[in-house]
């Protein structure tokens, strides 16, 4: 789901700058100090990990990303999440490109924070695996057509390819869909509070205690 | 929700991933018997046909093909010196490779291409395991970090 250097035009690369830019600033600011550097690195620890399983598709592999369970652990703190797992796959593993980083950013950031939206909707607590189902499948699907419309902005000559690309990642977002309920269903049972909605504030600083009254 | 629907989804993971679990697209090309060899391959075993390589020489391109079912393309370079490959393959990953052609190579040969079906494959690189710990590693360190801003800025 990586956009690779020289895919899409120049223009939609200054647009994916700008929009990372936007979203960082948006999604971090106050969201991330707030957040559980536990819970943070975790999901980021999945999310780096998961784009190594691999799978072919014939004619082309595809792998897992659990943006959406990103999404639906952190809310709006995954999209720095998802910037640095994206950073370390491509300095360390050669995913992706640096020119295309932050439009990697905002395709499969945006997509973890619609799976973020979508599971903390309503601030409802029943059905966590069919609504983690939901917020994987609209996340990853998301992601998929962000993929897809960066591809196809390079002209006609990716367009059959760029199809190929996004029907390739199908069975990724059935088997996301598929795990990401799994593992909200688990957390549901063994730690809720996990699956609760992320402060979106650091919590107020309390006045300073009253001088003791004189005797 | 019942546990049937993760048992599959891992079953039919595990059984269609390699024994090594990475995706980069790598090239690997040497020179063989008045040819260059280029092998294409993704760390996690899986070769991709038809992926396009596109061999040039001091900027200008030399020759072009496709790698066939095992990932393998050849060509004969028009001479020595410093080749730049550019793979891409169907799904739009992409690789790049150079390859050394030493001075023997007679200036006359021809340029062609053709799979390279007898050719022994170079030896391949795997997952790149020191990338995922190395990886972790900063991700805890990161997360680390955040933990002690956060202690830091409470009174």
């Amino acid at each position: 789901m990586h956009v690779s250097d020289g895919t899409p035009i120049p223009a939609l690369v200054l647009l994916g700058s700008g929009g990372a830019a936007v979203l960082l600033t948006w999604a971090t600011l106050p969201r991330l100090a707030a957040a559980s550097p536990a819970r943070v690195a975790a999901a980021t620890s999945v999310f780096f990990v998961a784009s190594q399983l691999a799978f072919p598709v014939p004619p082309t592999s595809v792998h897992l990303s659990f943006l959406g369970l990103a999404g639906v652990l952190l809310g709006r703190a995954a999209f720095p999440a998802v910037l640095v797992g994206l950073v370390l796959q491509r300095a360390l593993l050669g995913h992706g490109g640096w020119t295309t980083l932050p439009l990697n950013a905002c395709t499969m950031g945006l997509g973890a924070l619609v799976a973020g939206l979508v599971f903390h909707a309503g601030g409802a607590r029943e059905r966590p695996a069919w609504r983690a189902a939901a917020a994987a499948a609209l996340g990853t699907a998301t992601a998929l057509g962000l993929y897809g419309a960066a591809l196809l902005s390079a002209g006609d000559a990716l367009r059959d390819v760029a199809w190929v690309c996004v029907v390739a990642h199908a069975p990724v977002l059935v088997v996301e869909t598929l795990l990401t309920a799994q593992a909200a269903a688990y957390l549901a049972r063994v730690q809720p509070s996990l699956l609760a909605a992320p402060p979106t504030a650091a919590p107020p600083t309390p006045p300073p205690a009253a001088a003791e009254a004189p005797p | 929700m019942t546990r049937a629907p993760l048992l599959i989804a891992l079953a039919a993971l595990l059984a269609l991933a390699g024994p090594a679990l990475a995706h980069r697209l790598n090239v690997a090309a040497r020179w063989e018997a008045g040819r260059v060899v280029v092998e294409v391959y993704f760390s996690d075993g899986t070769t991709p046909a038809g992926a396009e390589v596109i061999a040039s020489h001091d900027g200008v391109e030399v020759a072009r093909g496709r790698t066939d079912a095992a990932g393998l393309w050849t060509f004969t370079p028009p001479g020595a010196g410093r080749y730049a490959l550019a793979v891409t393959e169907p799904g739009l990953h992409r690789g790049r490779a150079v390859v050394e052609v030493p001075a023997t190579v007679p200036a006359t040969a021809p340029t062609d291409a053709a799979p390279a079906a007898a050719a022994a494959p170079p030896e391949r690189e795997g997952t790149d395991w020191v990338g995922l710990a190395l990886g972790l590693a900063i991700i805890a360190a990161l997360g680390l970090g955040l933990g002690l801003l956060q202690r830091a800025r409470r009174p």
